[in-house]
């Protein structure tokens, strides 16, 4: 890194989170674009592991980014600023994706002790993937390839930290539903990471 | 091992991950930040609700320009009309604006006609006679009022004519009431009315028998 590159980001993160809010609050310019430089790399992580492919993820980071200068002037300086526009650029991907016609849950409750029996099985998978080290990319790839439904509360549940009853919430399907579509995802998700790690031991 | 194993190997993969943002999505979202703000109220800034005020003002003072333009014209043409019926002194208050105006000096004209008609008559019979206006003699007594009029208008220019020949049968008669009536109901636009009654019934004076 040159010099004067490490003096424009040193610059950058020296700019306070209050000054930008602050700045926000007032619509100037500077400081909206100094809060997208700040956050928009982590708002895109999220948005990616929401979205099917790279377009919607950058027309989901733009949407929420402007519900964030939007609302800005609510937010009150109380809890976690960074908490606060991910939970608003996730909600925001929530709720495109519950206006696509395509979208749907698979509303049958299924046996969920089923997948507990599976799990056993499953084991000797689950500790070559905790071995194996993947990237956060391919595994948003894996993300990417799964059914809306799944990829929705695999990421709510497992990556965002919601419990079943919000997922259900937010998502308008039952606890059950939410349950089950969590059960299937991780039983593809590590189908799938199976497949990568036998390319990746081929290589 | 455990789901929460997995739930934890997927969540720490992902704690501190970020995608980068390419420069040609920055600059249009910049665009979309600015046109944002602009449509956003901020008495800060320059914005849409300006813009709007400022629209509505200039909206507001070309219409009050015209306004006043459109008054000042009609006070002129009021004034002008004015300025003409003083040359009219027969016809006072007529506008001229009007469709009306055409007529005027027709009207004018056939008051004035019929006027000197009634006078010349009056002042013949007076002094003698035998020097009444046949041509107008004849038309009144037979015509009714608005043909007397209307034949004034087709015969504005005609001069009257003594006809011996019409005043001998006239004088066989026994009685002639030269009637002139002008009865003329004149419109005019800018609330201002007149109408023109003029009634003038001259006797004749009964022939003595020689």
């Amino acid at each position: 890194m040159q010099p004067s590159q490490f003096f424009l980001l040193s610059c950058k993160s020296m700019i306070d989170d209050s000054k930008i809010i602050a700045g926000c609050k007032k619509n100037k310019h500077k400081f909206q674009m100094a809060l997208f430089d700040k956050y928009a790399p982590m708002l895109r992580a999220v948005c990616l592991r929401y979205a099917t492919n790279t377009a919607d993820a950058d027309d989901l980071l733009q949407e929420g980014f402007i519900k964030i200068l939007d609302n800005i002037s609510k937010y009150t300086e109380k809890g976690s600023f960074t908490a606060w526009i991910k939970k608003i650029v996730v909600n925001n991907a929530i709720n495109y994706y519950r206006k696509q016609t395509k979208y749907r849950f698979d509303e049958i409750n299924e046996n969920l002790h089923s997948f507990d029996d599976d799990e056993q099985s499953d084991n000797k998978i689950e500790t070559r993937i905790l071995d194996a080290n993947i990237d956060p990319e391919q595994i948003i790839e894996i993300f990417r390839d799964l059914p809306d439904g799944y990829r929705m509360v695999l990421n709510l549940y497992v990556i965002d930290g919601y419990s079943h009853n919000e997922i259900a919430e937010k998502l308008g399907i039952s606890v059950s539903t939410s349950k089950s579509q969590l059960s299937r995802a991780r039983k593809t998700l590590i189908k799938k990471t199976e497949i990568i790690i036998n390319q990746m031991q081929e290589q | 091992m455990s789901k929460n194993k997995l739930d934890k190997q997927i969540r720490k993969s992902f704690e501190n991950y970020e995608a980068p943002v390419s420069q040609e999505f920055k600059l249009k979202l910049s665009k979309k930040i600015t046109r944002f703000n602009f449509l956003k109220f901020n008495l800060a800034s320059f914005n849409i609700f300006y813009l709007t005020l400022a629209i509505i003002g200039i909206v507001l003072v070309l219409s009050v320009s015209l306004v006043a333009k459109n008054k000042s014209n009609n006070d002129n043409s009021i004034e002008n009309n004015i300025h003409l019926l003083k040359k009219e002194p027969n016809i006072k208050s007529l506008d001229t604006t009007t469709k009306e105006n055409n007529k005027k000096p027709i009207i004018a004209d056939t008051i004035k006609i019929t006027k000197k008609r009634v006078n010349d008559s009056e002042t013949n019979l007076s002094n003698s006679e035998q020097t009444i206006d046949s041509s107008n003699t004849t038309k009144i007594t037979v015509k009714t009022d608005s043909q007397i009029i209307n034949s004034d208008f087709i015969n504005k220019n005609q001069k009257p004519t003594n006809n011996p020949d019409t005043i001998e049968t006239q004088e066989t008669k026994k009685t002639v009431y030269d009637t002139v009536v002008s009865n003329v109901n004149v419109t005019i636009k800018d609330t201002v009315k007149t109408v023109v009654r003029e009634t003038i019934k001259i006797k004749k004076p009964r022939k003595k028998d020689k």
